[in-house]
């Protein structure tokens, strides 16, 4: 026998989540349904405008994550025009991108993860809280609390370096097809490297510690959580020369390695993935389709190779349960994100866990920091970041995949006569929020919460842990596909 | 820790700064000295959390944190919030309950009135579904004042956009006649810190804030990004990041009621026209404007 508990609303995510959790008489969840709960009726919008304005209009699906959109919508503009932005801007975008995903790790971490199994300070909206399994000392919880307040200090920083060159954050102003507007200057540059240098301490010093102790303290959390084997990572942050900081990927039923267990150095194979990585190819990326047999859509969307294809809205459907529908890449369920790209890029060799993904985000964070410093001193000074892009292509399609502090995100664009006839988007929440599909396999989460043992059911603090691992961002896993 | 005598130390500093009067900072000194903290509740829409982000970079006049700590007491914000599940809308029923009549009420993004708010459902009372739309028209009537967070809370946004399916109205229009004041708008995207905070240290000083026939606090929103912009007498750029004026590129800095060339963006770091790209208006009731620059569209 079992029961349905209702956890509605699960706070401490980016927009609307709630979930059903069966729960068995021993208090192991048995079935998990996970729910999207708001749809912005986004279809529409981009239909006829200048494909130019995906650039702002995609990254107001999400102000927690929007430089990955821009950076996504911009660069199919750009193929699709074949434009070829100068290096600057290729490095200036990173840059970016780069600051806005140490930001969204620290948030993700210290201010909607930790809060699963430390109290923060004693007032509201802190209190109150979950009772459950709190393990570390109150001399321990209270320095945990002054990194929580460290740490919004810290990725505010963040946000300004990325507004150096961005113009404002959230949502970038300055990516424009054909480059960055925001010219790098000897003083905006001095500005980014004294604030990085700020970071990298924090980064290194305190936020890593702090995962590495929670994993210790938690450790039963390095085994719960896993999801399914298979993981997908786009390729991002181009080097200007060919190369990328993370390599495009799947893996498809992986194993973590036996013996020299807790180790973090992965083996790479020569091409720079890992071991049991495989490459992603174009028929890959034309595979993945998106169904919508539980989600609150009547028409079938179109493939994930193509722009085209409106869904629907269809608030009564039968059987329908969330407004996330559920991409799939050759009919398989994919995790994406951060430990994804880690286990593709060869550095990540333990399991899938709840600990494993908070882990590797910060080990990513101290990666990305690293990297900003090489991305800076790659920027020149005399050159130009922006060329003006004379004479726009007036029809055409293209697609850009990037990486999403959260994981994979493409966008697939097609117009005529200058203005949008079709835009796709699959964010990263998609694929690991991702409701049952058409063969009935639940999405990543829902499958990771399977087995979890909860011990009351009004509070359910280890389903949240789980939840919180993937650090869901609902506005972007909804009413995006098209719009 | 920052405690409430720092924070008063560091308003008598900031009283120009907040546009506060002798009388107002003494209102404000007493409402410190003798009141608890004001209770505020936070409620997302139709929205990509980017105010609540933007509020975390705020720095000036207060940070988050220091606001948290000494002014405000955050009784509901699904984002930050420990609480989770039934027990954050306990919670929030508790505070309700608790503080009639003299909550703030935030809404961050627009409010889905289409089947019957269906669109949005923000959690579960005893397993029933809370749309949004329920719970502004409950909430509303009983803050002491509201505050539509964003250009999507305050005149739809981009949320409403297109074909605007889901029927998103702008907050004021849901809770016309429900309201002893009129709500607040605090428009942007996302709608800048240093204004909101500005507001809301204003109304728990006892202000009155008067707004403007877009139902803007008249005092913050009291001229066009043209009129402020450094730029403005500057020759016309020829193409996006040279150092001219943007107008003939599209910008609609001069239809663009904010105040964005004085507070800037991001602890004063940059902003739009001075990274090299028009304002595309994102204050205004017509955001998202199609063609958002209007001559770059054109060419």
């Amino acid at each position: 026998m079992s029961r349905r508990i209702v956890v509605a609303p699960v706070t401490r995510v980016e927009g609307h989540l709630s979930l059903n959790l069966d729960v068995a008489d021993s208090g192991r969840v048995v079935a998990a349904h996970a729910s999207g709960t708001m749809f912005r009726g986004f279809e529409g919008i981009m239909l006829g405008r200048d494909p130019r304005e995906a650039i702002h209009l995609t990254q107001r699906i999400c102000g927690v994550c929007p430089v990955p959109h821009a950076r996504a919508a911009v660069e199919a503009v750009e193929r699709a025009f074949g434009v070829e932005p100068p290096r600057n801007a290729v490095l200036l975008r990173n840059l970016v991108q780069g600051a806005g995903l140490v930001s969204d790790h620290l948030l993700h971490f210290y201010h909607l993860a930790l809060l699963d199994y430390v109290h923060g300070p004693s007032l509201p909206p802190f209190t109150p809280a979950p009772a459950a399994d709190q393990r570390f000392s109150d001399a321990d919880a209270a320095v945990l609390a002054e990194h929580y307040l460290k740490a919004l200090e810290m990725r505010r920083k963040a946000q300004e370096m990325a507004a150096l060159f961005a113009g404002k954050m959230p949502h970038v102003m300055t990516f424009a097809p054909g480059g960055v507007t925001q010219q790098p200057t000897a003083a905006n540059v001095a500005e980014f490297r004294a604030t990085l240098d700020d970071l990298v301490p924090f980064v290194e010093g305190t936020y890593l510690p702090d995962a590495t102790r929670l994993s210790e303290t938690y450790p039963e959390y390095q085994e719960i959580g896993a999801g399914p084997p298979n993981l997908l990572s786009f390729d991002a942050f181009p080097d200007g020369a060919g190369g990328h900081l993370f390599p495009a990927g799947k893996c498809v039923g992986y194993r973590r390695a036996r013996g020299r267990e807790g180790s973090r150095d992965g083996e790479r194979r020569p091409d720079g993935r890992g071991r049991q990585a495989l490459p992603l190819t174009d028929a890959d990326v034309a595979s993945i389709d998106e169904s919508v047999r539980h989600a609150y859509y009547g028409t079938v969307a179109g493939r994930g190779g193509s722009a085209g294809g409106v869904a629907q809205p269809d608030l009564d459907k039968r059987g329908a349960y969330s407004w996330v529908k559920a991409p799939r890449l050759g009919a398989r369920v994919f995790q994406v994100g951060a430990l994804a790209r880690r286990i593709i890029g060869g550095s990540h060799r333990g399991g899938l866990s709840v600990m494993d993904r908070l882990l590797a985000n910060a080990h990513e964070t101290v990666q990305v920091a690293a990297a900003m410093r090489t991305w800076l001193d790659g920027l020149s000074l005399d050159a130009p970041s922006y060329l003006r892009v004379a004479t726009p292509a007036s029809a055409g399609r293209a697609v850009a995949l990037t990486e999403a502090p959260r994981g994979a995100l493409g966008h697939w664009v097609e117009f005529a006569d200058g203005k949008v006839t079709g835009y796709r988007i699959i964010t990263p929440t998609s694929w690991n929020a991702s409701p049952r599909d058409d063969r009935e396999a639940p999405g990543p989460l829902e499958h990771a919460l399977v087995g979890v043992k909860v011990a009351d059911a009004r509070q359910p603090v280890e389903a949240y842990r789980v939840v919180h691992s993937f650090d869901p961002c609902m506005g972007c896993a909804v009413h995006v596909t098209v719009i | 820790m920052f405690t409430r005598r720092d924070f008063l130390r560091w308003s008598g500093r900031s009283a120009a700064a907040l546009g506060l009067s002798q009388l107002g900072l003494f209102r404000l000194e007493q409402a410190l000295a003798g009141e608890p903290s004001a209770p505020l509740i936070w409620l997302h829409g139709a929205s990509c959390s980017g105010c609540s982000v933007a509020a975390l970079n705020a720095v000036a006049p207060t940070t988050f944190a220091e606001l948290l700590r000494d002014r405000v007491s955050v009784e509901y914000d699904g984002l930050l919030m420990a609480a989770g599940a039934d027990l954050a809308i306990r919670t929030m029923d508790g505070a309700v309950r608790a503080n009639d009549g003299r909550f703030l009420l935030v809404v961050e993004g627009g409010v889905p009135t289409a089947a019957g708010g269906r669109y949005c459902v923000i959690g579960a009372r005893d397993g029933a579904p809370i749309t949004l739309l329920d719970a502004v028209k409950d909430l509303g009537p009983r803050a002491a004042r509201v505050l539509a967070v964003g250009t999507c809370a305050s005149y739809g946004g981009v949320a409403a956009a297109g074909s605007n399916l889901t029927g998103v109205l702008p907050l004021a229009d849901v809770l016309a006649g429900r309201t002893a004041r009129p709500v607040i708008n605090v428009p942007g995207c996302p709608a800048p810190p240093e204004q909101l905070f500005r507001i809301v240290i204003g109304l728990l000083a006892g202000g009155a804030c008067a707004l403007d026939a877009d139902g803007r606090p008249a005092t913050c929103f009291p001229h066009t990004v043209h009129f402020t912009c450094p730029r403005k007498h500057l020759p016309q750029a020829k193409a996006l990041g040279e150092a001219g004026c943007l107008l003939e590129l599209g910008c609609r800095g001069k239809t663009t009621t904010a105040m964005c060339p004085q507070h800037k963006w991001n602890n004063g770091r940059n902003w739009c026209a001075a990274a090299g790209h028009p304002c595309i208006g994102c204050a205004m009731p017509d955001f998202p404007a199609s063609p958002l620059t209007p001559a770059v569209a054109s060419t």
